[in-house]
Formats: C-alpha cells, sequence, structure tokens
C-alpha cells in the first residue's frame, strides 16, 4: 500500500532504538547496498555470474538547519567525537530500517534570500535492523 | 525552528593586538577570557597565563585559541589573567552567501565477521568555507585604521579565523583558515561580486583546535 512521504518518521540517538525525533529534515535517503563481485569464467556460459560481498548502508539527509534539535546537536556533537549514532528511518511510520553511523559530512548553505539548509552524509558501521 | 539566512553574519579577523594580564572569569578548572571582544587567540603569538598573578607552566593547562577558553588540569588560584595578542573580530558585511562543508575521512576497518557488513572509523577532519560578497576583492572591511582585504589574505598569504554565526541561535562556528581561491565574475548585466574559498588548517600552534562550534565544540 502506498503512502506519502508525510508519514515518514526519521529519529536518532547516541544509543540503539532511538526515539528522539529529527526536526527540521525534508528529505533522508537511506541505501541497501551489497557489494557485487563478478566470478564468470571461461567455464559458464553467455551470462555472467555474480556473488554478493560486504553489506553497506550510506544515509544522505537534508532539510532546514534547526539548531535547536536535539538530534541535530548530536550530529554536529558526533561529527567532532567521531561516535556512533543510530539513525531510525520509517517510510510508513511504522516499518523501516535503522542503522548505526558516523557523521561523515555536514554542509550548511546559507544564502542571504533563503533559509539555513544542513545536508548530512552518514556512513554506517553496523548492520541494518529490519524494524 | 528553522532559520531565515539573511539573519547570518560573517566575520573575519583584522591585526594581531597585544592584551596583557587580561581578566577571565570562570570557576574550578575552566575559565574563559571575559571581554568578548578578545576571545580569539592569536595562534602565532606567544601566550602567557598567570594564576593569582603567577605564571603557570604551559603543560598545566589547555587553550582554546577559537573561544578564549582556558582549561586547566587542576584547580588554579584566581585571578586568572592571559597576556598574549588576540585577533578582533571585523564583519564581513558585503556576504550574500556563506556555505560551510565539513568533511571527516573515512577509515575502513571491516574484518571478517558474521553479518558481513562494512566497518569504519573516522580520521582526519577538515573545513571548507565558500562565501560571496558584493564587493570588490580589495574591499578593506576594517572601518578603522587597520585593513582587512580578502584579496590580501588570499595573495599574502594569512591566516584569518572566519566566524559564522546565527544570531537567533547564539551558536557560533569558528575556523582558522587560509583563502585558496578568489573568483571574481564580471558580467555586463550583472552586480560585482567576489566569490573566496577558505581551507581550515591547524595553526603553528598544534595544540590547537582548526575549527569547533560554540555549544559543543
Amino acid at each position: 500500500m502506498a503512502s506519502a512521504n508525510t508519514s515518514l518518521v526519521l529519529k536518532c540517538a547516541a544509543t540503539a532504538t532511538p526515539t528522539v525525533d529529527f526536526d527540521g529534515i525534508k528529505k533522508a535517503t537511506i541505501t541497501l547496498d551489497r557489494q557485487e563481485h563478478d566470478v564468470t569464467d571461461f567455464a559458464d556460459s553467455t551470462f555472467r555470474k555474480r556473488i554478493l560481498g560486504l553489506k553497506d548502508f550510506p544515509i544522505s539527509l537534508s532539510g532546514d538547519a534547526e539548531f535547536s534539535d536535539t538530534s541535530f546537536a548530536l550530529m554536529r556533537t558526533s561529527y567532532g567525537s567521531g561516535a556512533t549514532v543510530y539513525v531510525r528511518i520509517l517510510p510508513d511510520g511504522t516499518n523501516g530500517f535503522e542503522v548505526g553511523c558516523l557523521v561523515k559530512s555536514m554542509s550548511f548553505d546559507n544564502d542571504v534570500d533563503s533559509v539555513s539548509s544542513v545536508s548530512i552524509d552518514l556512513v554506517s558501521t553496523t548492520d541494518v535492523t529490519i524494524v | 525552528m528553522a532559520v531565515a539566512a539573511c539573519t547570518c553574519r560573517l566575520y573575519s579577523t583584522g591585526a594581531s593586538t597585544v592584551m596583557t594580564t587580561e581578566a577571565c572569569g570562570g570557576s574550578g578548572s575552566v575559565y574563559q577570557i571575559t571581554n568578548t571582544a578578545k576571545r580569539v587567540i592569536d595562534p602565532e603569538a606567544a601566550v602567557s597565563v598567570y594564576a593569582n598573578g603567577v605564571l603557570q607552566a604551559a603543560t598545566t593547562y589547555t587553550l582554546d585559541h577559537l573561544y578564549g577558553i582556558i582549561t586547566f588540569t587542576g584547580t588554579p588560584t584566581a585571578p586568572i589573567t592571559v597576556t598574549a595578542a588576540y585577533l578582533p573580530l571585523l564583519e564581513l558585511d558585503a556576504t550574500v552567501k556563506a556555505s560551510l562543508a565539513l568533511d571527516r575521512d573515512e577509515i575502513d576497518t571491516t574484518v571478517f565477521k558474521a553479518g558481513e557488513y562494512r566497518t569504519r572509523i573516522l580520521g582526519i577532519k577538515s573545513a571548507e568555507l565558500s562565501l560571496t560578497v558584493l564587493a570588490a576583492p580589495n574591499n578593506d572591511y576594517d572601518p578603522g585604521a587597520g585593513t582587512l582585504k580578502l584579496e590580501t589574505a588570499f595573495s599574502t598569504p594569512q591566516l584569518k579565523l572566519f566566524e559564522l554565526t546565527w544570531p537567533s541561535t547564539s551558536i557560533t562556528f569558528r575556523m582558522f583558515g587560509y583563502t585558496n581561491n578568489n573568483d571574481n565574475p564580471n558580467d555586463v548585466e550583472g552586480r560585482r561580486e567576489g566569490n573566496f574559498t577558505v581551507l581550515s588548517t591547524q595553526s603553528t600552534s598544534n595544540t590547537t583546535k582548526a575549527f569547533a562550534w560554540s555549544d559543543v565544540g
């Protein structure tokens, strides 16, 4: 059943099973990726043969920079300390994913005729939990 | 609460200015220079910290050059004073855009284990500030007798501190950096603009931070 993105729930915390909302974010993307190894050899037919390797779960967030938000402050702190933050993304408000991540980069854009905006790129460092 | 970017302010620093036995406020092991205009400490000038008039060994404290904070290993006897040089903040009042990018090196630590997922730790930090000003590159932002010209900071080159602040939030970001790029597009139908890029750097005083937030460090 399709759901509008307005039902998406985004939470983060310094420990697993985060319960604190991340205010200001307008776009949240989580990619579930597995490394691909090509194992095609002469013994195979004309079709490519693959196996899957390491899993990776990069997350990107973007939206308004809300400095008073607890989660936003956690992101800024964790960028500096290198500590793991747990991010939970529930696209329909109930079901989704949770991953332990590191805050690899943060970008802040301030244009005189706009709103202060932020983009955050997180790299995973734990396995994904299907919620 | 979202913040209108038009409320942001951008500052850089003027000429290094000596201060003698400048008062600090605080208690316990943490003190900060009281005068807010003198909290950016020149990392390339000598610093002397005194506790009740007694010179303190440099090994007994750490100094945050960005915000003028002294953290002692023990509990010193007040009053705490500092003799050093500060960098006065001057507003870059022709700024129309300021973008800040923070990045960390990513170090792969993946090993053979159940779950087959990639693990990492974070490495070196760096910051890049991009700003656009509606002024000539040699515009002087120092209203006093000194000079603060972004073109000079680029061509000399000069280590400068840049401060980006969101006044409505009371949160500030400061970074030491070099201006490594100066782009000046000129369109007959447009306006005069100057685009500068500043890259963060740890100063010669390798105990100080290159950049930090005023609240979370």
